[in-house]
């Protein structure tokens, strides 16, 4: 069967309603597995590998992470909160894992959910090429980019991927006029830097898209979650910043008045 | 409804009034009912008066009495709630124990009460005519300690009142009128004599009460030097002895009027719409600049400890359509609210009956015309964690309740919720609820042939042993026989208890403020309500929708296991069988959205709802409804029961109201809610609704939090009960109740302090999952 007339899939991992952290209003969020990144304070490991993950949990019991639907399968879901996200202002969020690698999938969904007049957020690192992106403008509402190191060494080192395709994905989507809400993990020791604090302050002053940036402190909830990969926990030192610490980076990343203003 | 006491004198007071209320009521069998009602609630007052407490800002405390008259009263102990003429005999062994009695004169007095109304009582004259079905379904009243599908309640409970009638005419001139009219239609209307008889005795009980307190509150006034509690204190005196002369005129006064009235007359947890009644009054004070709106608040936080004393459970309703002065009606809300918010962050109330008790519980009806800010206040007062007010959706209730009770949507505009939940129409109708039953045990018995696993009783008809349930249509059958059965019984036995209630006492003070008993001059019972109804509280419905789902699709669809084979998994708790707990427990759950799973709760829903208005006809009453209530006994009936087929383990709790079971929503608040409004609300008499939110999302995400429950009521939502609180605050209640005594967590239709909750039912709280 040719492959261009299957319905798009994709192995989803979770499908989370209700969701009050995913862009505005009451939101569904969809987490897609597979991701071309490896931050070492990743909260989702478990979202890394593109196929279905198996592991043991601590209660000795199997746990399968993610399933193969189609696109049909979660816009049922979706559909079902409409009025929620109406009300609220919300709607639906696609994340990942890095939801442009099940590029076909991702555009399928957002084209779908548009039709039906939902809002469409795209949580998304940046890897994606201008074609896709270009796509992608027609049906996302909000792109929810992640900026997560200055300088590539550091983000190599801290992401296993390149600053530089990322960045130019954050510049095409800014100048064709995306809504853009920059999302940093702020990882005490990695990456709560001056520099990195100047140069959120100065992707918001050079990117008209950015309308909002959003600090994401270093928590380690999702601990246990190496346990059950059986992988070591990399950030096993990293200290939790306290509500002092973090009220800093805010202060960091936010410019100064506008003398003129 | 009294307080109680630890002091000698006061409890060989209460063991003289006994034996004297034993005497008078031998005494007067040959008064007409009404009459003779009255007689013998005189004979305890004013001994049973009790002076107010320090705190106290209105007259009206009260001893509970051993022997008495109630529409429900709670005797000592572990037994359950009485009806009509009672001697609470538990009571009464304890105080003649602990202040050895046993050999005065007064003992053997007691002795011979005691057996006297072993067989007078009014509850046992009930028992008395009950035929054979009627005890096999509804084999007993404790609930707590036996093991049954179907428990009988005594209680004639939830009735609407009339209180604005009270108000408006004040007690000389309601005296004046039930003496005119006695005298007038004494040769017209001769069958309506006793009860007009009754109703001016009644106001002249009321006013000796007054004249008590008119006269003990001066003497208390002058000889109080304290210039505050003085000017308390007077207040108090002159507003009882202004009650004897004329209506009320103020705020306070028409309280007061409320309190005694109710402490005297009834036992009467239900005050309707308070902000109808009592509204008007407050507004005339503010315009008037006679009290300012905080003083207002004070007043009501006083009247709402008074409640929390003297009355189990009491509750109110406000707000909603259909308001005569809504402007006013809503000046109360804000106070009341207001008041309520202050009362829960100020008092630790006693707990009782069944451990759950806080009150006053205030509900809030929304609708079109609700003002916004009543609305935000609402959920403000939520946030702090106080769980009142419970919230109505008008827009659904109306058309529901019209179609549920066969009445105009102008009638079903005076719904409230009362007593734990069940919708009685202020001012017009009777719906106490007469039995209970617990839908996983009447599945369980199905499964079982008939028989209890855990009695071995015959507790329902023979529907067939396991084996021969070999589809899933036969143990649909044999489920429907066995609730069918418990209903049918119920609804006659609801019937029964009316009749035989009825042939004792007219519940004259009850009868007075309800329009139609007013009209007939007949007391409720008698045919002077012309709603008068009752109600099957139903628990574990969607336990029971869970297990049913789960065996169609495992055993009869999937044919993982057969029927016979797993049904002695479920009695022995899956002790061999870890595996297939498990597989049961991933399988689809109500209140996820899932509409094969939520198929079934539908089903459940719609068969005992449907069955139980059916049998009003049969039986002669004038509604018989289910109601989905929640007061913890979905806790308590769950030990009565083995492991179900929802991997539920043995012994634990029934699903809550008609929320899923503990931990079943997995898939967001959104996904719940989608799910509960899939059942409909337009045949039965109310429905309990818990959501949780932590305190984190309630006050950052508040705007959100609105958004959300105002999209459940547009989607047709009829009511939620809020809480608020986070698992890790739970944990560490647990851990250290001694810091958590502010803890305030919803049980249903109760709600109570955390750390005073016994341990499995705090763990039943942590298990539900906060959003």
């Amino acid at each position: 069967m040719p492959i261009d007339h299957d319905p798009p899939t994709a192995i989803v991992l979770d499908i989370q309603r209700a969701s009050l952290h995913d862009g505005p209003g009451l939101r569904t969020t969809v987490f897609l597995k597979g991701c071309p990144l490896r931050c070492q304070w990743c909260h989702n490991p478990e979202s890394i590998d593109p196929n279905p993950v198996t592991v043991t949990t601590a209660k000795g019991e199997p746990k399968t992470y993610g399933q193969r639907i189609t696109v049909a399968d979660v816009m049922a879901i979706i559909i079902k909160d409409k009025a929620f996200y109406q009300n609220s202002g919300g709607g639906l969020t696609i994340s990942g894992g890095e939801p442009m690698l099940a590029f076909a999938f991702t555009h399928a969904l957002a084209t779908t959910a548009r039709r039906e007049g939902i809002h469409v957020a795209l949580d998304t690192t940046g890897f994606g090429n201008a074609n896709q992106w270009r796509q992608m403008l027609d049906v996302v509402d909000l792109f929810l980019f992640d900026y997560k190191a200055t300088g590539e060494t550091l983000h190599r080192e801290l992401t296993g991927f390149p600053a530089a395709p990322l960045l130019q994905s954050l510049r095409f989507l800014s100048d064709h006029g995306a809504n853009i809400i920059l999302r940093c993990p702020i990882i005490p020791g990695l990456n709560d830097t001056t520099e990195h604090f100047a140069a959120i302050r100065q992707l918001r002053q050079t990117h008209a898209g950015i309308i909002d940036v959003n600090l994401m402190p270093y928590h380690d909830v999702a601990r246990y979650k190496y346990d059950e990969l059986q992988q070591p926990y990399p950030l096993a030192n990293t200290s939790i910043p306290t509500p002092d610490q973090i009220q800093a980076w805010q202060h960091a990343i936010t410019p100064p008045p506008d003398p003129n203003a | 409804m009294f307080s109680d006491t630890d002091s000698k004198a006061q409890d060989i007071r209460l063991l003289n009034l006994a034996v004297q209320f034993t005497e008078a009521y031998q005494a007067s069998a040959d008064m007409p009912k009404a009459q003779r009602e009255l007689h013998l609630i005189q004979g305890l007052y004013p001994d049973l008066l009790l002076p107010p407490l320090e705190d106290d800002r209105f007259a009206g405390r009260a001893l509970r009495p051993i022997s008495g008259f109630s529409n429900q009263a709670f005797p000592e102990g572990d037994q359950a709630d009485t009806v009509g003429f009672f001697f609470d005999e538990v009571r009464a062994n304890r105080l003649i124990r602990e202040h050895n009695l046993h050999d005065t004169e007064l003992g053997q007095q007691i002795r011979a009460c005691a057996d006297y109304w072993r067989s007078e009582c009014t509850d046992s004259k009930i028992v008395a005519r009950m035929d054979a079905p009627m005890h096999q379904a509804l084999p007993s009243l404790l609930f707590e300690i036996d093991s049954a599908v179907s428990h009988r309640l005594h209680r004639i409970a939830s009735t609407g009142l009339d209180y604005a009638y009270l108000l408006d005419n004040g007690i000389p001139a309601l005296k004046q009128q039930f003496a005119d009219q006695a005298e007038q239609l004494k040769d017209s209307d001769p069958a309506g004599e006793d009860f007009r008889h009754g109703c001016v005795a009644f106001m002249e009980l009321l006013d000796r009460v007054l004249a008590h307190y008119a006269q003990t509150l001066g003497e208390a006034t002058a000889a109080t030097e304290n210039l505050t509690r003085r000017h308390a204190l007077n207040t108090m005196a002159t507003s009882v002895a202004a009650l004897r002369q004329r209506p009320p005129q103020t705020f306070f006064e028409a309280i007061q009027l409320v309190h005694l009235f109710t402490l005297v007359g009834l036992y009467c947890n239900n005050f309707g719409r308070m902000d109808e009644y009592l509204g008007p009054y407050l507004q005339r004070d503010l315009n008037a600049g006679r009290i300012t709106q905080e003083q207002a608040t004070e007043m009501l936080v006083a009247y709402w400890w008074l409640l929390n004393e003297h009355y189990n459970n009491s509750r109110m309703t406000l707000g909603g359509i259909g308001r005569r002065n809504p402007e006013a009606a809503d000046t109360f809300c804000r106070v009341a609210l207001e008041a309520t918010r202050r009362f829960y962050a100020k008092h630790t109330p006693r707990t009782r009956h069944m451990g759950f008790a806080l009150c006053p519980q205030v509900a809030l009806r929304i609708s079109s015309e609700t003002p916004a800010d009543i609305r935000a206040q609402a959920l403000a007062v939520q946030a702090t964690g106080a769980t009142y007010p419970l919230m109505y959706n008008d827009d659904v209730n109306v058309p529901a309740v019209a179609k549920a009770f066969r009445i105009s949507e102008k009638l079903a505009a005076e719904y409230g919720g009362f007593d734990c939940g069940e919708y009685v129409m202020d001012k017009y109708s009777i719906g106490t609820p007469s039995a209970i039953i617990a839908l996983p045990k009447a599945l369980e018995v199905a499964l079982h042939n008939g028989i209890d696993p855990r009695t071995g009783k015959q507790l329902g008809p023979a529907t067939g042993n396991v084996e021969s349930l070999d589809s899933f249509d036969k143990l649909w059958q044999a489920y429907d026989q066995q609730v069918t059965f418990a209903t049918e019984q119920s609804a006659r036995f609801q019937k029964l208890l009316f009749d035989v209630v009825s042939e004792h006492a007219a519940f004259v003070a009850m009868s007075m403020l309800q329009p139609d008993s007013r009209a007939t001059h007949r007391g409720i019972l008698e045919g002077g309500s012309s709603m008068l109804g009752g109600t099957y509280e139903t628990y574990g419905n969607i336990t029971a929708a869970d297990c049913l789902f789960a065996i169609r699709k495992f055993v009869f669809e999937e044919h993982n296991i057969s029927l016979a084979d797993l049904v002695p998994h479920l009695d022995n708790n899956f002790k061999d069988a870890p595996e297939l707990k498990q597989q049961l427990k991933a399988l689809p759950k109500f209140g996820n959205d899932h509409d094969e799973a939520d198929a079934m709760a539908i089903r459940v829903h719609d068969h005992i709802c449907n069955l139980t208005r059916d049998q009003a006809d049969k039986v002669g009453l004038h509604h018989y409804l289910v109601v989905v209530i929640n007061n913890g006994a979905n806790v308590i009936l769950g030990h009565h029961a083995n492991a179900s087929a929802d991997a539920r383990g043995n012994g634990e709790p029934f699903s809550n109201g008609n929320t899923p079971s503990s931990g079943n929503d997995t898939h967001g608040l959104t996904a719940m809610l989608n799910s509960i409004v899939k059942l409909t609300p337009d045949t039965h008499a109310g429905a309990v609704h818990n959501i949780r939110f932590s305190k984190k999302t309630i006050d950052e995400h508040r705007p959100m939090v609105t958004a959300l429950l105002d999209t459940y009521f547009s989607q047709g939502g009829t009511q939620y009960m809020l809480t608020v609180t986070s698992r890790e605050e739970l944990l560490e209640a647990q851990a250290h109740p001694e810091n958590y005594g502010h803890l305030l967590v919803r049980v249903g239709g109760f709600s109570s302090r955390f750390v005073e909750l016994p341990a499995d039912i705090q763990q039943e709280i942590i298990n539900r999952n906060a959003y």
